[in-house]
Formats: structure tokens, sequence, C-alpha cells
């Protein structure tokens, strides 16, 4: 073969037209292409938690001010916006306070579910390949098990209450955060650079928090705002049954099922604990849906929006 | 096959022995005693200890939790300490409404959200399949017992055209029985059709990008036609899988159901018994009800094996 | 038989192919060479019909005198599977894991003509016995996955031509097999190809496979054909610069198994890498990667005819000039 001299690569080869691989797509111009549902999930979320915390501070009327002579007034009514309850408390007041319950049951449960049901699943992934298979299996059947029944048993023994109530929303979620961390989980511990680590004499515990944890995070914080969501569709629908808190602490789900019998007296009065629900759960879904879409686009092209 | 439904069918046992260690542990274990718990704070201390023994409190835990499984199976679960009936008569009894909503929910939400999710998967770029996104997204945000209150107000209240609660027995009167649980029917539907489509929708999406479904199209099929003869039955697996997670969504619904419906099934009975604190029918039904969650989960791996003959496969071999 | 003119195709305002002049007389067998990302593959896939639908193509693909891009969808698919047949590259992917394999051998053939269930059952064996398959009538009911790689392959070929279509476009239809079970396939489409005078449009980006099974090759880059013509004319006279990279990149075996003097030697690789969609350089898409490109190449090359069809588009070619 002739000896054809080997070209080299250097600055003066390479010109303005030569593609040189991409920097990673810096966060900032991914935020750029934010999605709509980001926007629309982020308002309705900071809409619900202003509302909340503003509880703490102002409401309309104060909390369980009875009024027994404007009884059910509908909306519309001087004084009162969104109309009164069969007590002639205010709506907007009792929604907001409403508002302040779910958000701190949904808080005080995601966060502890995140916490201990992200340790195990985590603990899980890293364990010895024998076990992983009886273990998931075993939050597996957690899973299929819906948080109403464990509310119950738990109410049935300890009685009814926001902290039964939310006890039971954590017993629940910690499956749900546990399985959803396994898999990803698994699949960060099987990539090179955390056997370079094992290498390097890293102990496990170590690569799971600082590798793998970091790695999954993105997926954590969809999570936490998907669980947001259940948590609180969970605590209205026990505090409608009356399991889950009890008055005078004021709840959406208690208030739709005072509604009840008054369907055909004042009918406008469900609409507004119901739409509050829809709201706010809806609003934490677009949230995780945007943040999918932002944090992961590669599983965000073949999801939804 | 016959190797992966016994799989399955440990499983199913597998997982009803720990729901029942779990239920049992919650019950038994935490807080403080059942006895405390039914009779109330002020019973004299003559009157828990006679009760303590006739529960067999006394025995060691073990023994009671065998206790119990052994009642399950025989059929004698105890007897409601405020009520006085037994407990499982009471099951049994009260098992046909909640079966029926649930049966009923079933049928109309999965080919309705089959239905729904694949046409906004072949529709996923235009208009048309973004709308049923975002409808799906609005579903699953309504809590079903909103859902039902809202039907009550205008097919029952309103209109007139459905009653506002009750249950007829089918026994009785089948057209007079399936208006009592339309409502019911319809408003547990809603939320697992919302939740469902939205999952087929994302696994037929999946699986229009795979391969074979262009492969479909090379031999001259149209997206359409590769999407149904090809694409259906690969995104079933998934979904089954996925299906399986919603039952217990399902069984939940139909607590709730029950309550807003006044029907006299075993949702009404779990909340009932609830509230006035009957830990050990509590205990039972929750038994119950998970058993009911777990075999409609093994009928669906069934099936599952019926789908994908890789997993028959799989498992034969692996036996 | 197929006249490919001005043939172009946008993705998000990108041009990303096009060719020019492109043909493939009836019987003959074209290979499509380059790299990954060079084209060859979308140039394929636009031929058949099967683009994204982002992707917009616009020219003129002349089958039997037909222009293709004019057709919908509708039409195409009349004509797409019948008379124009697609083997894919990873067949165990290609090929409906929950579907046996006679349905999916018999698929086309039950969309394009109204034989009968017996008749088909029998083009079916028929079509596997000749891909070399042996027990057809077992394997019509198997399942993808309890085949091999090969046989796998086999059976998408035999799916593709159940209808006896005109042209075959395969896809790097060995890339994804085992070594041993290449130089088999390619062999049954050769002689599939011989039999039946049905044409084969041959990608891949191996030019030892090309040579093994094409008559032609046309060589592609940046979604332009540089160089085309006889496969023995352009592998042993090559003239544009990126074909000469091509085959200089392939060490081969050495002659007469003098190995000594083939050790210690470089490998030629060609610099820099395939720029991304819409990164290629202007002119002629090669220059910022060939060690012979000068000022002038910023301007299109012309296409330079040969004899024979052998025609490229350079301004430095190599060989005499």
């Amino acid at each position: 073969m002739p000896d054809t001299p080997i070209p080299t690569i250097t600055a003066d080869t390479i010109d303005d037209d030569t593609a040189i691989p991409a920097p990673p797509a810096s966060v900032w111009r991914r935020i750029a292409r934010v999605p709509i549902t980001l926007y629309l999930g982020g308002a309705l979320v900071s809409s619900f938690v202003f509302v909340a915390l503003l509880s703490f501070v102002w409401t309309p009327y104060p909390p369980n001010h009875l009024n027994m002579s404007n009884r059910l007034e509908p909306p519309g009514t001087p004084g009162f916006l969104l109309g009164t309850d069969r007590a002639g408390r205010d709506v907007i007041t009792e929604l907001m306070l409403g508002a302040r319950n779910s958000l701190y049951v949904s808080v005080v449960s995601t966060v502890v579910a995140m916490i201990i049901g992200t340790s195990i699943g985590l603990a899980i992934a890293g364990s010895n390949r024998y076990f992983q298979g009886p273990l998931t299996r075993l939050v597996d059947t957690g899973l299929a098990l819906p948080g109403i029944l464990t509310a119950l048993v738990l109410a049935a023994k300890l009685g009814p209450g926001n902290t039964t109530a939310t006890l039971a929303i954590i017993a629940w979620q910690i499956p749900v955060a546990a399985r959803v961390t396994i898999g990803p989980a698994r699949q960060v511990l099987a990539l090179d650079f955390v056997e370079a680590a094992y290498g390097y004499g890293r102990r496990r515990s170590y690569i799971l928090v600082r590798h793998v944890l970091r790695n999954i995070s993105p997926l954590l914080i969809v999570l936490g705002s998907v669980m947001f969501a259940a948590a609180i569709l969970i605590e209205a629908a026990l505090a409608f049954l009356g399991v889950g808190v009890q008055p005078p602490t004021s709840s959406w789900g208690r208030f739709l099922s005072e509604t009840q019998s008054l369907l055909e007296a004042a009918p406008f009065l469900m609409f507004f604990p119901g739409l509050a629900i829809v709201f706010t759960v809806l609003g934490f879904n677009l949230l995780g849906d945007g943040l999918r879409t932002v944090l992961d686009p590669q599983q965000a092209r073949t999801g939804s929006s | 096959m016959i190797r992966y439904t016994l799989r399955s069918l440990f499983s199913l046992w597998f997982a009803a022995f720990v729901g029942s260690i779990a239920v049992f542990a919650l019950v038994n274990v935490l807080g403080g005693d059942i006895v405390t718990v039914l009779l109330g704070r002020e019973a004299a201390p003559v009157d828990v200890e006679f009760m303590r023994e006739e529960l067999g409190l006394d025995r060691p835990l073990v023994m009671q939790y065998l206790d119990w499984l052994r009642g399950a199976l025989t059929g004698d679960l105890g007897t409601s300490y405020g009520m006085g009936y037994d407990i499982f008569d009471e099951i049994v009894r009260r098992i046909e409404p909640t079966l029926m909503i649930t049966v009923g929910a079933l049928l109309i939400s999965v080919p309705l959200s089959l239905a729904l999710g694949t046409y906004s998967a072949i529709n996923a770029k235009k208009v048309r399949g973004g709308f049923v996104d975002v409808v799906t997204q609005v579903g699953i945000a309504i809590p079903t017992f909103w859902a039902g209150l809202l039907f009550v107000l205008l097919f029952a209240v309103r209109l007139g055209w459905l009653p506002t609660g009750g249950y007829v027995p089918l026994a009785e009167n089948p057209v007079g029985s399936l208006r009592s649980i339309t409502l019911p029917v319809l408003a547990l539907s809603l939320g697992v059709t919302a939740v469902f489509t939205r999952y087929v929708r994302t696994a037929m999406i999946d699986v229009m990008n795979e391969d074979f479904i262009r492969s479909a199209m090379a031999r001259g099929r149209s997206r359409r036609g590769a999407a149904l003869v090809h694409g259906v039955r690969n995104a079933s697996i998934p979904l089954v899988t996925v299906a399986a997670l919603q039952f217990g969504q399902l069984l939940a619904g139909a607590v709730v159901v029950e309550n807003v419906f006044v029907l006299p099934g075993i949702g009404r009975l779990i909340v009932t018994a609830t509230l006035g604190r009957e830990v050990v029918v509590v205990q039972s039904l929750a038994l119950v009800i998970m058993l009911f969650i777990l075999i409609l989960n093994f009928l669906v791996d069934i099936a599952y094996g019926f789908l994908d003959p890789r997993i028959r496969d799989k498992a034969d071999a692996n036996a | 038989m197929l006249e490919i003119r001005d043939l172009r195709v946008h993705i998000d305002g990108h041009e990303i192919i096009h060719i020019d002049e492109l043909d493939l007389p009836a019987g003959t067998r074209l290979g499509l060479v380059g790299e990954s990302g060079s084209g060859k593959t979308m140039t394929a896939t636009a031929i058949a019909g099967l683009l994204p639908n982002e992707a917009k193509a616009s020219g003129t693909v002349r089958f039997d005198g037909q222009d293709l891009l004019e057709l919908n969808d509708a039409e195409f698919s009349k004509i797409r599977g019948k008379r124009i047949g697609f083997v894919f590259q990873d067949p165990a992917r290609a090929l409906n894991p929950m579907m046996r394999i006679g349905r999916q051998v018999s698929e086309s053939i039950r969309l394009h003509t109204n034989l009968k269930r017996r008749a088909v059952n029998d083009k079916v064996l028929e079509l596997l016995d000749q891909v070399q398959l042996p027990d057809p009538a077992a394997l019509v009911r198997r399942y993808p996955h309890q085949l091999s790689g090969g046989q796998q392959q086999r059976v998408l070929i035999a799916a593709a031509i159940a209808t006896d279509p005109e042209l075959l476009i395969a896809d790097e239809p060995t890339t994804a097999l085992d070594v041993t079970v290449q130089e088999e396939i390619l062999q049954l489409l050769i002689s599939l190809s011989e039999q039946r005078n049905m044409s084969v449009l041959f990608v891949s980006h191996d030019l030892g496979v090309i040579r093994f099974v094409c008559d032609r090759v046309a060589v592609i880059y940046g979604g332009h054909v540089v160089e085309t013509g006889c496969v023995e004319h352009v592998v042993s006279d090559p003239r544009h610069r990126y074909t000469a990279a091509l085959l200089a990149a392939n060490p081969g075996m050495p002659k007469d198994d003098d190995f000594a003097s083939f050790m210690g030697q470089r490998l030629h690789t060609i610099p820099g890498h395939v720029p991304a969609v819409g990164k290629f350089p202007g002119g002629c898409r090669f220059r910022n990667r060939c060690e012979h490109a000068s000022a002038s190449c910023a301007e299109a090359p012309m296409p330079v005819t040969l004899g024979d069809g052998h025609r490229y588009s350079c301004w430095h070619p190599d060989g005499e000039s």
C-alpha cells in the first residue's frame, strides 16, 4: 500500500462547519421550551398553596363563624360571594380552610412516604440478586391494596381523624414510591460508571446515595407531584366518608358530604368544593407532566402532551 | 401454560398470606387493645376481662392469627359486637351489589378505554388526539364521589330518570336492579376509564414506534390498519400489567360509591363498621376485599399468559 | 424501472436528502452505501413511502412510469407490499412477536389478492420453501421468538416477496446477524433476484457486502449521491474522495498471507465524523473532512460521467482526472 500521510485533526482542519459534539443541552435552553402543562400546572399549584397559606393569616370570615340567619345563601349574595352552607358558614372561608387541611395532609404524607419509600426502593435495588425478586414482589403486593382499605382499618382501630388519615396515606404511598424507585435505580446501578466506582472502593451505600439518587432525582420530583395529587384525592375521600378529618376542622371532602343531603335545597353548594379538588389535583398532575417533559425529554416523547 | 398458571396461583396465595399478616398486624399490634376500642374507655375491668377471654386475646398473637385464618376458610369470622350479626353471613349477603357495580364498571370502562386510547394514539399528532388527552387529564382529577353526586343531581334530582340510591337485587327485579346500579356504575367507570385510557394511549404510541408496525405498513397496511391488527395486541401486554394495579382503585371507588348511593354492599359495610369502631368486622372485611383484588389480579395474570406467547414459553422453560 | 430525479427530503426545514439522479434498471441490484447518518436508510424509506409524518419529500420517484410521490397514502398502500417489498434491518424486531409466522408471511397476499385460504396457505408453504427454511408446515404455526436470527430474516424475506414484487428494498438485512449466517442470506437474496428478475435496492454500510451482492453501487454521503457506477469499476477505480477513503479504511486481507508487511501499518480513518443534520458544509458536503479539499469545493461539484454509467461529483477526484 502506498504511504499515504495520515491526516490529523488540528485546529486548522476544523472550520465552522465541522460539527463538534454539542455540549449537553443546557437546562436553560430546555426551560425556554417549557410546555404549557408546566405553566398551567404551576399556576394551579401555586394558587392552591397560596390560598392555603393565606388562610392562616386571613379569611373573609373567622373559621367556624356560624351564622344561622344566613343559611344556604346562594352565590352572589352580598357579603357571601359563593354562598353559605347549612350552618351559615361562608363558602369561601370553608374552601380556604379546606385547602389548608389538604395541604397539610398531602405535604406530610408525601414527604414521609417518599423518604421511606425511596430508601426502601434503593435498598432493594442494591440488594443481593436473590432477594430482589421476592422483595419486589412484596412491594407489588403492597401496591395492589388501595389506600382506603388501610385507612379504614387504621381508623377502626385508632379512631378517625387527620392523623389516622395521614398515617394511612403514608402507608399506602410507601410501596408506590418504592416500586417506582426500584426499576430506574437498578438501571443506574447497571451502568458502567457504577462498576468503576465499586472498583475505586466506594461502598454500596455511598454509591446508592450519591450516584443513583442523583440520577433518578428528576423521576422522583415527578413522582412527588403525582403523589401529592393522589394524597389530596384520598384525603378528600376519607373525609367524605367521615373517616378522615373530624369537625370542627374543615375539609373539602367533608364539605362535600354535607352537600349530599342538600342536593334539592341548595344544589349549588356541591360544585365549589368539588371544583376545588379537581383544579388542585389537576394542577399537580399537569405540573408532574410538565416536569417530566422538561427533566426527561426522552420519556416525554412517548408519553402524553 | 399450566406451569405459568400454577406460578400465578402461588403468587396469589403468597400475596394473600402477606396481606393477611399485614392486616392482622395493623389491627392487633398497632394502637391499644381491641377490647378497649370495642367497649370504650370507661368499661369496667370485669367486662374487659370477660371480653378478652371470649375473643381469645390472652393467647399468643400467632395463635390468634391462625385461628382467624382458619375461621376465614371455614366461614366463622365471629359476630359483630355492636350489631350482633354474624360477620361471614353478612359478607355473603352483601357481595352482590359490590360485584354488580364492580363488574359493571369493568365491562364499560375496559372497552371504552381501549377504543378511546387507540383513537387518541393513532391521531396523536392531531387536535382530536390531543383533545382526548386533555379530557382524560381532567377526568383523573375528578373524585369519584363528586362524580357520583353530580350524576345524582342531574339524573335523579333534576331529571328524575334514575333513583338517587338504594339497591334492587337482581333476582327480585332485573330492570329495576339495573336502574339502581346505573348511576353508581357510571360514576365508578369515569375514574377508571380516564386512568386507563391514558395508559392505553401511551402503550399504543409506544407500540406504533415499533419496527413490526413499519413492516406491516411496508406490506401495504395503512397506519390505522397496522395499529388495529398488530398494535393493539402488542400494546395489551403493558396494559394488562397496569390494569392489575387499577383493581385496587376500582375497589376503593366501589367503597365510596356504595356510600354515596347507599348500596348495601361490602363497601358500605366496611365504612359503617369503621365508624362504629368494629375492629373485628373491619379486619375480616379488609381481608375479603383484599382477596377480591388479588383474585382479579390472578385472572389478569392468566389473561396475560394467553396473550403473550413469550411469557408462557419462558415460564415453562424455567419451571 | 426505478428512476429517481431530484428527490429531496426535508425535516424541520433542513434538507437532509437531495438525490439528483439515480436509476435502477429492472432485474439489477443496486447498492446504497454510506456510513451511519449518510441518509441511505432515509432514501430507501422515502422510496417506499414510509417516511415519518414530519418528513416531506419532493421530486420524482418514477416506478415503472408512475411517480410514487404523487400518490396519496391509500394509493401507495396498494403498491407497497404488492409491487415493492421491504426487508428491515433487525428481524427480531421487524416481526410481530405475538403473531404466528404464517400469518405474517401471508399478510401481503391477503391484503392484495383475493386468494382463498387454501391457496394462501399453499403459497406460504411454497415461499418458506423458497427461502430455504426447513419444515415449513411446522414453521407456520410458530412464533418469531422460537426462531433463530437467520431463520427470522428468511421469514421476513419470504413475507416481502410474497406477492412477487418487482422491486425489493433491503435495509441492512444482514447487519444484525451472525457473520456465518450473513453469507447464506446474501446468497439467498441474489438467487431470488435472479430467479424472479426482481430488482433489489440494497442498503448497507459494508462495501464488502455490497460488492458481493450488487451489480451497481451508489455511494451516499450527507444525503447526496457522490459517486455511482458498476461495483467493480467504482471499487477498482474510485473517483470521489469519500469513496476512496471508504475503500482505504477497509484493510481487507493481506495478499498471499503476507502478514508481516501488513502489520504495523496504521489503519486509515476518515478524520472527523459525520455531521449532525443541518450541520453539513455548503457546496461539497464532504469538504470539511477531505484532505484534498480546496476553496473551490465551496461550490457544489458538477457531476462527471465516465464510461459505463460511472458518475461522480468531485472537484479533486482520485485517479486520473
